[in-house]
């Protein structure tokens, strides 16, 4: 029989003491930044039920979900998502909490990616979820937040997009199309599938609602954007208001001084069913994916019983640590070598030393000799030296 | 900034995207005397062109290590993944198509299917809700329902020359495959003006070719 005793499992693995550094620094600059927006840390189990993301908007694949059963047979899953287990939480034994609840997390989330792909099943991920608060300034503060942490988290350039589900959903209500053609629909505008967008449009009753999904998936960009929709937005007043408050929130945010941070997508079209307003993702330069996600899920918590809109994000930490410049591991100030029958004064001493602030090594060697060699291999600097006499 | 970095399809496809390049008025001179090269300039670009197999120009987009692919939709089809699918550059046309022995279709009686492709076949089968098994072949599949592995064969076929020296037919075509530009979903964001106006000029040639 093969032994696997001495590897990790695929989309797993050890994180040396520089990343182990980089991650707690940036989960501490995070932690602080929802923290001074009054947001509470809440942590999930790493074990659920697997019915809590088979159903409704927030069910996820069940190929990308880890799988196990309890002792009863009941299936359960890895942690997939926090979102959807914080709702739990909310709903059960947070029930009749004063709204809005602003809780963030910081947990890992496993998902079953397909072999071979070098994607990480074990992805951590900090965010926020504002509970019971309705569209207006939530958003535009969700959005500064979302700015704010990539900013401070110093992977360098970076870029927040915003769209709106409620333009897609608008337009293609009109349609009278089946839920089928209209899935197809909405994947050929999630990858920007212009061509063959147009070739199904085309073969489809001419109106100027097709023709705006045509158009939709290439309006995207800077504040030029507004412009090319406006046409659009003309054609109903749902359209125009929808545009209109993505509007306000961009210049909201403009006026905050993220303006040229800011790109706008209003064919940003994935996960529909879950997200009922807007939506944006964090892009930084490097990376190939998007670091940061998130939007506006005001009918999750009815699939709880509760009528509670709800807004926050998530952050790929993992992403987002590999591209901040690693640091030096900090090494020992001093090395305290014990003589034999000095263990007793060496400890006292590190326990002195270290109330004054210095990071202390107590050496494993009794040898000068072998200390020092020690010493200059970590680079420490200092040595001290305990003898029978007391210290040199 | 970095030069925009455009990985493209080894061979066929190849030849094909450097015709498209020159017409678009860029010097590929770089890229015609490559030697071993395999990260080559276009300068009038702005671009690095790397050259690629197939599966890996979409793994290195999907990764963002290239913003921009150029691969065929056989292989968008088989390998799937994430990224922006742009333009359709209309060369490197063909379809993939069931064959069989006998020139009368018999779709509905097929239990075992070879193919290069087994994430198509097994797709397009289950789509019509039909459990077949779905069998790996390397190398020419067309052996497989000669030598009676196979009761039929899911392949790209461009004239169906091969098919019919062996005897075989096409029972049905499955879908229409071309050349297809792909882009880093973040890349589409972070670079678009230079990306449009490279997607723009490509486009002024295609439909000016048609």
């Amino acid at each position: 029989m093969k032994r696997y005793n001495r590897i990790t499992p695929e989309g797993t693995r050890d994180l040396f003491s520089s990343e182990c550094l980089a991650l707690r620094k940036t989960e501490q600059k995070l932690s602080q930044l929802f923290s001074s927006y009054g947001y509470r840390e809440v942590q999930t189990p790493g074990l659920e039920f697997f019915d809590l993301f088979s159903n409704g908007a927030r069910a996820l694949p069940q190929e990308e979900m880890y799988k196990l059963t309890d002792l009863k047979g009941r299936l359960l899953v890895l942690r997939p998502d926090s979102t959807a287990p914080i709702a739990r939480m909310v709903s059960g034994k947070l029930k009749g909490a004063a709204l809005p609840l602003r809780l963030y997390y910081n947990q890992t989330v496993f998902r079953s990616n397909p072999s071979l792909k070098g994607k990480s099943d074990e992805l951590r991920q900090m965010g926020i979820e504002l509970v019971g608060a309705a569209e207006g300034i939530a958003d535009l503060e969700i959005l500064t937040t979302a700015a704010e942490a990539l900013g401070i988290s110093g992977a360098g350039d970076f870029r927040i997009e915003i769209g709106h589900v409620g333009f897609f959903k608008a337009i293609i209500a009109r349609l009278g199309i089946s839920e089928e053609e209209q899935n197809e629909i909405r994947s050929l505008i999630e990858s920007k599938s212009y061509a063959a967008l147009g070739d199904l449009l085309a073969g489809m009753e001419q109106t100027p609602y097709t023709d705006a999904l045509k158009r939709l998936p290439r309006l995207f960009g800077g504040e030029e954007v507004f412009a090319g929709a406006a046409e659009l937005a003309a054609l109903c007043d749902e359209l125009s208001e929808v545009l209109e408050s993505l509007r306000n929130l961009y210049n909201g945010l403009c006026q905050l001084g993220f303006g040229d941070r800011i790109i706008i997508d209003l064919g940003l079209v994935g996960r529909m069913d879950y997200y009922t307003s807007f939506v944006f993702r964090g892009y930084i330069s490097d990376c190939g994916d998007a670091v940061l996600s998130g939007g506006r899920y005001d009918t999750l918590y009815g699939e709880f019983g509760l009528e509670y809109p709800a807004v926050g994000f998530g952050v790929a930490l993992d992403l987002l640590v590999k591209s901040i410049p690693q640091e030096e591991v900090p090494i020992a100030e001093v090395l305290i070598v014990a003589e034999k029958g000095q263990e007793i004064a060496a400890i006292r001493l590190h326990q002195r030393l270290s109330e004054e602030g210095k990071r202390v090594e107590i050496s494993t060697f009794s040898e000068i000799a072998a200390a020092k060699v020690y010493a200059e291999n970590q680079g420490i600097e200092e040595i001290i030296f305990l003898q029978e006499e007391g210290a040199e | 900034m970095k030069p925009l970095r455009i990985a493209v399809t080894k061979g066929r496809l190849e030849q094909k995207t450097i015709e498209l390049f020159e017409k678009m008025g860029c010097d590929c001179s770089e890229v015609r005397n490559k030697g071993r090269r395999l990260i080559l300039p276009v300068p009038d670009l702005g671009a690095e062109i790397v050259l690629a197999k197939a599966q890996d120009v979409i793994t290195y987009v999907e990764h963002g290590v290239c913003d921009i692919g150029i691969v065929g939709k056989d292989t968008i089809m088989e390998s799937g993944g994430s990224f922006f699918e742009v333009l359709d550059l209309g060369f490197g046309k063909c379809r993939f198509a069931i064959a069989g022995q006998g020139e009368e279709p018999r779709v509905e009686e097929i239990k075992v299917v070879a193919s290069k492709y087994p994430n198509v076949t097994r797709k397009y089968f289950e789509s019509r809700l039909m459990d077949i098994d779905v069998v790996k072949i390397e190398g020419s599949v067309e052996l497989a329902p000669l030598l009676c592995l196979a009761d039929a064969i899911v392949d790209i076929v461009e004239t169906g020359t091969t098919l019919k020296e062996n005897g075989l037919y096409v029972w049905q075509s499955v879908a229409d495959i071309s050349a297809r530009v792909i882009v880093n979903t973040a890349a589409m964001k972070l670079r678009k003006q230079e990306m449009e106006s490279i997607f723009n000029r490509a486009e002024a040639v295609i439909n000016a070719g048609n």
